[in-house]
């Protein structure tokens, strides 16, 4: 038998690329089917891999085999360094591999658009900002003029998903890129990075779509304070907080909010049912817990009323997204339309060649094909 | 020295299969008589970007006889470690570029003594790393497009 052909890897990179994967010896060694001393070694450089243990551990962690063979480790990734120690939460956060797996995508999508954008002389995204002195009613009324949205939009959506997809759309056109990842129930609600030319709100498409309507402009009012952030399930510091009461008083302006609630259960009513709760949430294409939330920051719900709802009530509890799972399908509802365009608008101004938009979309020519005629005919998707 | 590009912008050129078959012939037969070659990663490459499609039936289909199948860990290493903005990081794995192997692969044989062209549609700059012209240029290595390379070959 042959011998083995070692990979002449750079130890110190091998040992980057765990840490910013969060895995340790004894996890690579179980995937490499060899020991956690091995893993030591070659971190340390005193022994290299084989190619069938490079494999595996290329697999696992999830970067390109060509980083391995750098002189040196490439810098920390600066959001997921912010993102392990998020303000106002002591200790390092433990992003989960689902959570990694989509900081670092939305990363890259971030960079291609930024690029596109400078490349064609854009200006920047010119997002209403929300700063300490702002006063909320402006920021709203700002917010509802930029992204062209007013809460008779949600009535006339035939459904959440409808509401969601047009909210979409309007974030897209405003120049947000909207990006949903199937993060499990474990992982965050969304997470937004911030840039000027560029912005990103992400969402984790287990929640249901009305959570996710909610997520939008959560993510949105981070995007709006200038900062990025990713959201636990429930808000755990001062600014998010803010941010939630933001993507509430948006999504359910106090006026028709409060009339609505009047006509429904009499005027001063206090809303005390998850009925009720579910009514009203049905009529403003949002989530039981969103609703629940407007209606105690408005005074018209009995006390407790949000910690009632369930919060397994925002997760879809499947995996499932629609019946439309073609790859540009796929692929529109995960990166949005509005990726989407700014490849294609690329390509047609000769910034981009077909191969690079290939390569930026993870599509085959035949799917690249599908996606093209999606777009052309306005197809925006939402799970 | 041929890159995924250029194998993919034979059915974009040549739209019509009878217009596209004779130049697949042309390349087999450069590529029997040992002066046309291409990576492992192209192969890989072609897998994502053109599935099923003639692009990489004729590459799978022809791999087998290729006088080179990639570069070994030195030249990778040394282009890497040379020209590190070709390596784009952050793709995933999956879907890692084979941009350094197609350099390293020439350089390799370049070093070897051989007169190497590089064929290559990979020459605009890009957002996440160097292109293959941009590779090339930096270890002076000829990189030709498509057709360039179709017409002095004399393939039809």
């Amino acid at each position: 038998m042959g011998r083995a052909i070692s990979v002449p890897i750079n130890g110190d990179v091998l040992a980057w690329a765990m840490a910013q994967a969060g895995v340790d010896d004894i996890e690579l060694a179980e995937r490499c089917k060899t020991s956690p001393d091995v893993i030591a070694d070659w971190r340390e450089g005193d022994q290299k891999p084989t190619k069938t243990q490079f494999n595996r551990a290329v697999a696992r962690l999830r970067r390109p085999r060509a980083i391995y063979f750098l002189a040196e480790p490439p810098e920390d990734d600066p959001v997921i360094r912010a993102f392990r120690s998020p303000p106002g939460q002591e200790g390092a956060r433990q992003l989960t591999d689902t959570e990694l797996r989509a900081l670092r995508t939305a990363e890259r999508l971030q960079k291609i658009a930024r690029w596109i954008r400078e490349q064609r002389g854009d200006q920047a995204i010119a997002i209403p900002q929300i700063t300490e002195a702002t006063n909320i009613n402006d920021s709203l009324r700002d917010t509802h003029a930029f992204l062209k949205w007013q809460v008779q939009d949600q009535f006339d959506a035939s459904s959440a998903s409808e509401a969601a997809r047009r909210l979409r759309h309007q974030l897209e056109t405003a120049g947000v890129l909207v990006l949903q990842f199937a993060m499990k129930d474990t992982g965050c609600r969304g997470f937004s990075l911030h840039d000027d030319l560029a912005p990103v709100v992400a969402v984790n498409s287990a929640y249901t779509v009305e959570a996710r309507i909610f997520s939008y402009l959560h993510e949105f009012a981070h995007l709006a304070r200038g900062a990025d952030s990713i959201c636990a399930r429930l808000p755990d510091s001062g600014v998010e907080r803010k941010c939630e009461r933001f993507a509430a008083a948006f999504l359910m302006p106090r006026k028709p909010f409060e009339s609505y609630v009047d006509q429904s259960f009499g005027p001063l009513s206090q809303i005390s049912s998850i009925g009720q709760v579910s009514r009203v949430a049905r009529r403003f294409k949002v989530s039981l817990r969103a609703t629940a939330l407007r209606l105690e920051q408005i005074d018209r719900a009995v006390a407790g009323l949000y910690d009632r709802v369930d919060a397994e009530a925002d997760f879809k509890g499947g995996p499932g997204f629609s019946r439309d799972n073609s790859a540009a399908a796929v692929r529109l509802r995960e990166w949005g339309a509005g990726y989407a365009e700014l490849l294609l608008d690329a390509q047609h101004r000769h910034l981009l060649a077909h191969t690079d938009i290939l390569e930026y979309t993870n599509l085959s020519s035949t799917q690249l094909s599908e996606l093209r005629s999606r777009v052309e005919v306005g197809a925006g998707a939402e799970g | 020295v041929i890159d995924g590009s250029a194998i993919v912008s034979v059915s974009i050129e040549f739209k019509d299969p009878i217009k596209a078959n004779p130049v697949y012939i042309g390349m087999t037969d450069l590529l029997n008589r040992g002066d046309l070659c291409f990576c492992d990663q192209v192969v890989e490459e072609l897998e994502r970007t053109v599935r099923a499609e003639p692009p990489l039936m004729w590459a799978s289909g022809c791999a087998t006889g290729r006088p080179h199948k990639g570069a070994q860990y030195p030249a990778i290493e040394y282009v890497a470690q040379d020209f590190t903005a070709i390596i784009d990081g952050t793709v995933r794995d999956t879907q890692e570029p084979a941009a350094l192997y197609v350099v390293a692969q020439a350089l390799e044989l370049q070093n070897g003594g051989h007169q190497i062209t590089v064929v290559s549609e990979d020459r605009l700059v890009k957002p996440t790393r160097a292109s293959l012209l941009e590779g090339c240029e930096h270890f002076s290595i000829r990189c030709i497009p498509l057709l360039p390379f179709l017409s002095e070959t004399g393939i039809p």
